[in-house]
């Protein structure tokens, strides 16, 4: 008979469940690769605006000098490098490698410092204090 | 060694040589998901420092840049490789989340069309682009 109490693991249960670090990676990997699929769209945009001319051209570069086109552009960037990161890391699983729980988590945490890194190196370039 | 429940397969030996199982597709959507994500490891450090260094450019700015050939060359693999790992990517979350088969059946569809579109509007901007 089983107890309340008993020592048996229970079935996560999403909404109560605290998701250890490794599992909030693993769907942090799915989203940003879902939202790039749609953030990707701020490329396409700027290719055929530049085909279509320097008008349609100036719609995209005014957008995307508001401060709203500029985060999108940081989130862009920022969930490219963590998905590419994080993508190396299911490539090293593919060989064989990192599947104790302890490698896989302190691989996950290098991944989050080098996609912070990887973004923060990029902006860089644009910050106020930073010369051109 | 045969394996017992060998014995009993409906397999005829053929498909079971082809190894491609019953979605008659094998590892094939497995392995172009690792190739393009190698193609993407490469293209696209160079695809987001690009387009975070072009804000501020103008129109004669960034046709100039694409129509030095690495660049058109580079954005055409780019875009190519990054909507394929995209179309694909989509369509495993699609078909782990989505448990209408009407509605699963139209999103597969419908995202296949839309990142088909994406990547020949890229490519032909580009190319409009390069060749002036």
């Amino acid at each position: 008979m089983s107890s309340l109490n008993s020592d048996r693991p229970l079935s996560p249960h999403l909404q109560v469940y605290n998701l250890p670090m490794t599992a909030r990676m693993s769907i942090l990997h799915r989203a940003s690769g879902v939202a790039l699929s749609i953030g990707t769209i701020m490329v396409v945009w700027l290719l055929v605006a530049v085909a279509m001319g320097a008008e349609a051209y100036e719609c995209y570069s005014l957008f995307v000098g508001t401060i709203i086109g500029k985060l999108m552009l940081f989130g862009w960037s920022a969930a490219l490098f963590y998905h590419m990161c994080n993508g190396v890391r299911h490539m090293f699983w593919d060989m064989g490698y990192l599947f104790k729980l302890e490698n896989a988590t302190k691989s996950g945490w290098i991944v989050l410092l080098v996609a912070a890194a990887l973004t923060l190196a990029t902006w860089w370039h644009f910050c106020p204090w930073a010369s051109n | 060694m045969k394996l017992k429940w060998e014995d009993k397969s409906i397999q005829t030996p053929l498909s079971r040589a082809r190894g491609l199982g019953s979605a008659r597709d094998g590892s094939t959507h497995w392995l172009h998901q690792r190739v393009t994500a190698i193609a993407n490891l490469i293209l696209m450090p160079w695809l987001i420092w690009s387009v975070v260094n072009m804000q501020g450019w103008t129109h004669a700015d960034v046709s100039a840049w694409l129509q030095n050939p690495i660049n058109a060359i580079l954005m055409i693999l780019a875009t190519i490789s990054v909507f394929y790992h995209a179309a694909l990517g989509c369509q495993v979350v699609v078909e782990d989340y989505i448990h209408n088969e009407g509605f699963k059946f139209a999103k597969l569809i419908g995202m296949k069309l839309f990142f088909t579109a994406c990547a020949v509007a890229c490519v032909f901007s580009i190319v409009k682009i390069a060749l002036g």
